[in-house]
Parts: structure tokens; C-alpha cells; sequence
């Protein structure tokens, strides 16, 4: 839920949870989303003080009754124009689109980022109020890209020489998906270290959005982004690899990936936003390195964690890797134990990037 | 204007991931290509009026990502200017003749790969 609420809502502030929890099921819509806003924000708190009691149990299943997460998914033709959003060529329930491979892969995209959300965080679509899920396929001519406006999803068909259409990695999709939440969440800015952990944060929920469909374990997943992405001509597996980046194309036409996975090889530039798909592999790479240390399913403990961190008050939009990695290893330690395994592994996990930690620090 | 002597075309940001060889300038030099191909990009920048748009056209929405962004260099020999220009392009002039430059450049890279 959005915690950059634009309007104070004083009477809200100071109604205990039972009274919040009758405006939610009877108020109308807007008493209805202030109050769930702040639900989410004195929960915040409330956890905060107790976290500082003892160590908390582990993650447990939101108490929002799973049945009534549903979405709620539009897809648009754009019939290769660049207009938004197009025409509607399926709705939520209906029926296949006939020989359209592009809609219905994002209406299963869709679906597929939107349970994983829903299942693991019990986050109700992008705002955690229900937000409908609107994507354009068949965007523009031969456009090689996928993209969030800030209202929907957007994906080309690509030029079929470099790239095959961009619904075809359901982490693309949940990429793209990821950064309505984060947008929601965190507002990082969309430039330098700020913009590359949104970047990142996009990939890890990526990521985990395909591993979950496919329930892999952190030793089965490839954990590439864009996998299948490039056509036969590119010599590459993938936009990105978060377990060695750098190492995803080394291409003559689309060049080498330029991804750094160490804080020793920052990227200072002035293109793409200050490297924000550069950089992006430093804590990447970290996450990566975390969910391996932990074992298991990535979203059971390590992406509890940066979910959590993501939608932590203290995460503002011009955090940069330091206090975001300070804030992960502060969550693992609250929800864990402080000297947890799980809070080692963030400490580990960080430090194989070059972002060493100090319990002082925190 | 003058006659169209040198398009340059670049990409920056490129969308959803950086590619450092499509990064790189491409320099379409009208003279080289075909009489009709150098007339119809002379007539799509006059119909853009490129020389009368302001460098930056178009502006991300706060919270979009991913987005790309394209940039285009024309020197007529009098005047040099650059348009970097949002994708997409809602100015169906400038639209055209960015597409039309586009086309061209897929066709270099195609060309360098074979």
C-alpha cells in the first residue's frame, strides 16, 4: 500500500485497529483506502516496537483472506501503433485470444506476478488496493521493448532480428509489474544509484515471480532476466544474469553486458539514467547471493526480506545500496534474530558485493 | 532549411536494458543512399519541422520505467540541432520521419552483422 499519502487523515490516526477494521468492510471506497493506508502504516509501527522486544517468528501468510485477492487484468491491442492503451482484446475470465501468443502471454504474465504477490505477501495487485492490471501488446512497429508508464504495462513485439516478442519471459513481465509496486512503495528515483536499485528491485521480484510459477528451488532457477528474449542472431542468453552478471550477451551487434556484480567495478555514467540497468547487477548479485546462502525457495525468507525492506518508511527515493542493505539486514535481524542464520546471510550476501556492514550501522 | 547533409541517431536510455553496442551513434550520410530514399527523408524532416522543435519532446511520467528515449542529430549544413524525443512520439511528423531513421538504422545494424 502507498505510504506517500497525499492527504493527512487525522481522525484515522488515532482509532484503534477494530474501529480501522469496520471502516474497511463497511466504509465507502474512500474511508475504505484510508483506512486500509493507515492499517498499513500503524502495523508498520507497531511491528517496529515489537521487533525491538524480541525476534520475530517466521514469516507467516498475510491474514487477508487469499480468496478474495483476485485480478482484475485488461489486454489491449495496439495493432502496431504507438497509441495507449488500444483496443481491449481480452478481459479478466475470458477466453483465449485465437493466434494472439503476445495477449495471452500477458494475460498469464499478468495473472502469474499478480498470485505471486497475492500467495507469498498477501499484496493485493500493484497498490495493494486492487489496482487493475492494464497491458498493451503489439506496441509500435518491430519495437524492441517493454516498458511501465506509471498506469499500465507495454510490450513490443520486438524486430524479430535481435528480439523475439517481450511477453516471452514471464520475468520481463513480472519486471515490469514490480515497478508499479516499487513505484508504489519505495518512489525511488529513476536515476543513479536510487534508479539501479529500482532496477534491481524489479529483477529480484522478476525473478522470483518465475520461480514461483515453476516452484524452483534457488538451485534449479537460472536466475537470468529476459531469458529467451534474443533471437538466434544475438550471441546472449539474456538481458541480465543475477548470478554473474555480466556474463549474459557478448554480442558484435548489441555489444558486451556491461554489468558489474562488485562495488569495486561501479559504473559512473551519464547514460541510461546513470546506469540504472548497469549497476543494477551489484545488488542483484547480492539478492542472489543471499537466497543460494539460505537455500530453499527464494521468496520464502530472502525475498520476505526485501519485500519487506522495499516497503520499510525508512527507504526514501534517493536511498542507494548502503541504507537499502542496511535496512535488509535490519529486517532480517527483526523478523529472524539478531546473529540469525538469516541475518548472516544478508550480512554475507552483501558483503560478496563490497557493501560490507557494521552491526553499528543499524 | 538547407539540404539534409548528415542524420545521426542515438538511443539513450534504451528501455529495458543497456546494450553498449546499440549505444553507439549511427551516422546516416543522406548522399550515400539512393536519390529517392535522401528525397523522402528531406521532405519527412521538413514536414517535422525539426528545425523548429525543442530538444527535448516529451517527459516520462513520474514512476515510469523501463521507458526509451530516442535522439536524432540533423546538420543542414547552416544549422546543426538535436531532438531527444520520448517513445512514443505523439507530434505524427516527428513520429514519421523518427521511424523512417529507424528503419534506416536496423538496416545498417543488419547489414554490419552480415
Amino acid at each position: 500500500m502507498c505510504r506517500h499519502i497525499p492527504a493527512h487523515n487525522p481522525l484515522l490516526c488515532i482509532l484503534p485497529p477494530y474501529i480501522l477494521d469496520g471502516i474497511v468492510n463497511n466504509g465507502t471506497q474512500k474511508q475504505r483506502t484510508a483506512a486500509l493506508r493507515t492499517k498499513s502504516t500503524d502495523n508498520t509501527f507497531r511491528a517496529m516496537r515489537i521487533a525491538r522486544q524480541a525476534p520475530q517468528a517466521p514469516a507467516q501468510p498475510s491474514s487477508t483472506p487469499q480468496a478474495v485477492l483476485k485480478p482484475v487484468r485488461t489486454i489491449y491491442h495496439a495493432r502496431n501503433q504507438q497509441n495507449l492503451p488500444g483496443e481491449i482484446v481480452r478481459i479478466e475470465g475470458g477466453p483465449a485470444v485465437e493466434g494472439d501468443d503476445a495477449a495471452n502471454e500477458a494475460y498469464d504474465g499478468l495473472g502469474a506476478t499478480f498470485s505471486f504477490f497475492a500467495d507469498v505477501f498477501g499484496r493485493n495487485s500493484i497498490d495493494d488496493v486492487g489496482m487493475r492490471l492494464d497491458a498493451t501488446v503489439h506496441f509500435g512497429d518491430d519495437y524492441n521493448n517493454a516498458f511501465w508508464n506509471s498506469v499500465q504495462m507495454v510490450f513490443g513485439d520486438g524486430d524479430g532480428e535481435l528480439f523475439n516478442r517481450f511477453t516471452i519471459s514471464l520475468d520481463i513481465i513480472g519486471h515490469e509489474l514490480a515497478h508499479g509496486v516499487i513505484e508504489d512503495e519505495a518512489a525511488l528515483q529513476y536515476l543513479n544509484q536510487p534508479g539501479a536499485l529500482n532496477e534491481s528491485l524489479a529483477d529480484v521480484f522478476g525473478s522470483m515471480v518465475r520461480q514461483y510459477s515453476r516452484k524452483e528451488s534457488v538451485r534449479d532457477a537460472s536466475w537470468l532476466i529476459g531469458d529467451g528474449l534474443f533471437t538466434g542472431n544475438v550471441n546472449g542468453v539474456a538481458l541480465r544474469s543475477m548470478k554473474d552478471p555480466g556474463s549474459a550477451f557478448d554480442d558484435p551487434v548489441i555489444g558486451r553486458d556491461p554489468q558489474p556484480k562488485h562495488m569495486d567495478d561501479y559504473v559512473n555514467t551519464f547514460s541510461d539514467n546513470g546506469g540504472v540497468h548497469i549497476n543494477s547487477g551489484i545488488p542483484n548479485h547480492a539478492f542472489y547471493q543471499v537466497a543460494m546462502g539460505l537455500g530453499g525457495h527464494a521468496w520464502d525468507k530472502a525475498g520476505r526480506i526485501w519485500y519487506d525492506a522495499m516497503c520499510d518508511p525508512r527507504v526514501r527515493p534517493n536511498t542507494g545500496f548502503v541504507r537499502f542493505a542496511r535496512i535488509t539486514a535490519d529486517i532480517a535481524g527483526r523478523r529472524y534474530g539478531t546473529g540469525s542464520a538469516e541475518q548472516r546471510a544478508v550480512y554475507a550476501g552483501w558483503d560478496a558485493v563490497g557493501i560490507g556492514l557494521q552491526a553499528s550501522d543499524l | 532549411m538547407g539540404t539534409v547533409r548528415q542524420i545521426t541517431f542515438q538511443s539513450d536510455p534504451q528501455g529495458g536494458a543497456f546494450f553498449p553496442g546499440l549505444a553507439k551513434p549511427v551516422v546516416i550520410d543522406p548522399a550515400s543512399l539512393d536519390g529517392e530514399e535522401a528525397a523522402h527523408l528531406q521532405t519527412l524532416v521538413e514536414e517535422a519541422r525539426f528545425f523548429e522543435q525543442p530538444r527535448e519532446v516529451g517527459t516520462p511520467r513520474p514512476g515510469a520505467a523501463d521507458y526509451r528515449c530516442e535522439m536524432l542529430t540533423i546538420d543542414d549544413g547552416a544549422t546543426t540541432h538535436t531532438v531527444r524525443a520520448l517513445i512514443p512520439i505523439a507530434d505524427p511528423g516527428l513520429k514519421a520521419l523518427f521511424d523512417a531513421v529507424g528503419a534506416h538504422v536496423r538496416a545498417i545494424r543488419a547489414a554490419a552483422r552480415r
